[in-house]
């Protein structure tokens, strides 16, 4: 057992020194092995996270939305809606919703104003969004001015600025008192801008959809999975991730196969020759070789990682963020929390390392394997 | 000339901003915020002369309001500071009005149209905005006596808004 560790450890010894003698070569490996898995790895991670992030917010969200639709064009819900939806059976927490844009000339950017019923931030004042605090550097007692629809100026005073934590969804969202909404807006009273519900039974979300569509036929329906999709839609995770997945596994492969192209130089050929003259086995040529593959792919496996992880986690995904941007100019600043999935890992792994280690031991079989002199003569 | 080539861009001074936000922002600056002593600095006003402030205005309860001519609402605002300037000048009110990103001549005209008696300064980098953390325009901020911030105002705001907020500190 010592002397297989012995072995090893002299094996290890002579492939790093063996690896020091051509630096400049395996540092250029190294630093492109290192960028295709960075690349890679911040995609994974970014999908990763923002999925999740996104499910835990969509569990937030009304099952059902409904909206009424006036020549095509969405349009305020009068209150005898709310009593038509309350009347369904099965229809359960039905709520009037008042919310719309804004868009402050000031910072040139769109707001979501929101007046919801269980956040009740008391007239004349505003809980705010973290990209609206950002982009106007508003913090708690400062006073934000809206112009509502007559002209006048509706003065808010923040008491809040909500959580990073949700600022996907939130970043652009100023929640008002419904009083204050609806002089903004001019709102007529028993008005609503929507109506959210839920189903008493899941499995009849569908029944009580067509039970509204039935009773109010100019009525929109959206429901939380029709928001999942929006909102995939707004990162493009399809063709944006996918066209950053393959381009960085294209990196990669050429990176696979320009170091399969340098493959068995004369010199290696000779130098296995040489190991084998002097009494190397086979084993010990292919252990070498293997040695030599891992520690090049697991240092830019780790690099690579870490990287990434800096990049996404801890320095926005800058490279990422244009794809990412919805329309609105307040964009979320992109902290993820990181949510990181140990099959993630394991598949990035057997990608990036496992490929790279069979190309640098497979080249070298057949010159380990036959008589040294007959290599030392190709 | 200056006048001209101002006039073609308009938002300048809100790009100005913007980049001067972005940087504040990476390199991790306090933000400016109600309670906190008003940032030092000096600026020159439309005759060259330097102003300090907070400390070219101690003792008084002061108005500084970032302002460019480009944001249309900012023309219905310098008549009103002015209004209250003539009507509490006498009670310890200042008020200084900082120009982000424009030309002395295009400030300068701006001015005198509107018959501005207050002293109006020239922020032609935007250095001193992005300290106060202003980002847009128009920002008001209102300071006691001690030179701290005791308001501030994101966006347009209305004589009788300012009025409300500066008497309980006048």
């Amino acid at each position: 057992m010592r002397n297989r560790i012995e072995r090893q450890r002299e094996i290890i010894d002579f492939t790093l020194s063996r690896l020091s003698r051509r630096k400049g070569r395996q540092l250029a490996i190294l630093i492109v092995y290192s960028g295709a898995v960075f690349l890679l790895a911040s995609v994974m991670f970014l999908v990763f996270a923002l999925r999740t992030e996104a499910i835990l917010l969509l569990r937030q969200a009304p099952e059902l939305v409904v909206q009424r639709l006036s020549a095509g064009r969405h349009d305020l819900m009068p209150e005898s809606y709310f009593d038509a939806v309350r009347s369904i059976r099965g229809a359960r927490n039905v709520t009037q919703r008042l919310w719309g844009y804004y868009f402050d000339p000031s910072s040139r950017a769109n707001y979501t104003l929101m007046a919801p019923e269980s956040v009740s931030s008391g007239d004349g004042a505003a809980i705010i969004g973290d990209g609206v605090s950002r982009a106007n550097s508003a913090y708690p007692g400062d006073i934000l001015t809206i112009r509502g629809h007559d002209g006048r100026l509706v003065n808010l005073a923040v008491t809040r600025v909500l959580s990073p934590d949700s600022q996907i969804l939130s970043s652009d969202l100023i929640l008002i008192s419904r009083k204050d909404f609806m002089a903004i807006f001019s709102i007529p009273p028993g008005f609503s801008t929507d109506l959210t519900l839920t189903a008493e039974n899941a499995g009849e979300l569908p029944l009580l959809a067509a039970a509204i569509r039935n009773l109010l036929p100019d009525a929109r329906l959206i429901s939380r999975q029709d928001v999942l999709k929006t909102y995939a839609g707004m990162f493009d995770w399809r063709r944006g991730f996918i066209l950053l997945v393959l381009s960085a596994s294209a990196l990669a492969l050429a990176m696979i196969a320009m170091d399969r192209a340098f493959g068995l130089s004369a010199e290696d050929k000779k130098e296995i020759g040489i190991l084998k003259a002097i009494g190397w086995r086979t084993s010990d040529v292919l252990l070498m070789k293997f040695w030599e593959g891992a520690v090049i792919s697991l240092s830019a496996f780790i690099s690579g990682i870490l990287l990434a992880y800096a990049h996404v986690f801890l320095l926005h995904p800058v490279l990422f963020a244009p794809v990412l941007k919805g329309w609105s100019v307040l964009y979320p600043e992109f902290r993820l929390t990181p949510f990181i999935s140990p099959v993630q890992m394991a598949l990035l792994f057997i990608l990036t390392v496992i490929p790279y280690i069979a190309a640098t031991v497979a080249p070298s079989w057949r010159p380990a394997a036959i008589d040294p002199d007959a290599v030392l003569r190709a | 000339m200056m006048r001209g080539k101002a006039g073609k861009f308009p938002w300048a001074g809100i790009l100005l901003l913007g980049i001067l936000s972005f940087s504040m922002n990476a390199a991790g600056k306090t933000p400016v915020r109600i309670g906190d002593p008003f940032p030092s600095f000096s600026l020159p006003d439309l005759s060259g002369s330097s102003l300090s402030l907070p400390g070219g205005m101690s003792g008084k309860v002061v108005i500084i309001h970032f302002w460019t001519d480009s944001c249309g609402n900012c023309r219905d605002e310098m008549p009103a500071l002015e209004t209250l300037y003539r009507h509490y000048g006498g009670r310890g009110l200042g008020i200084v009005a900082i120009n982000v990103g424009q030309s002395v001549a295009q400030v300068a005209k701006f001015v005198d149209g509107l018959k501005i008696t207050y002293p109006v300064l020239l922020d032609a980098d935007g250095k001193a905005a992005a300290i106060c953390g202003v980002f847009g325009l128009p920002r008001t901020f209102i300071l006691d006596r001690e030179g701290v911030i005791r308001q501030k105002i994101i966006g347009e705001a209305t004589e009788e808004t300012l009025k409300k907020l500066l008497l309980p500190i006048l």
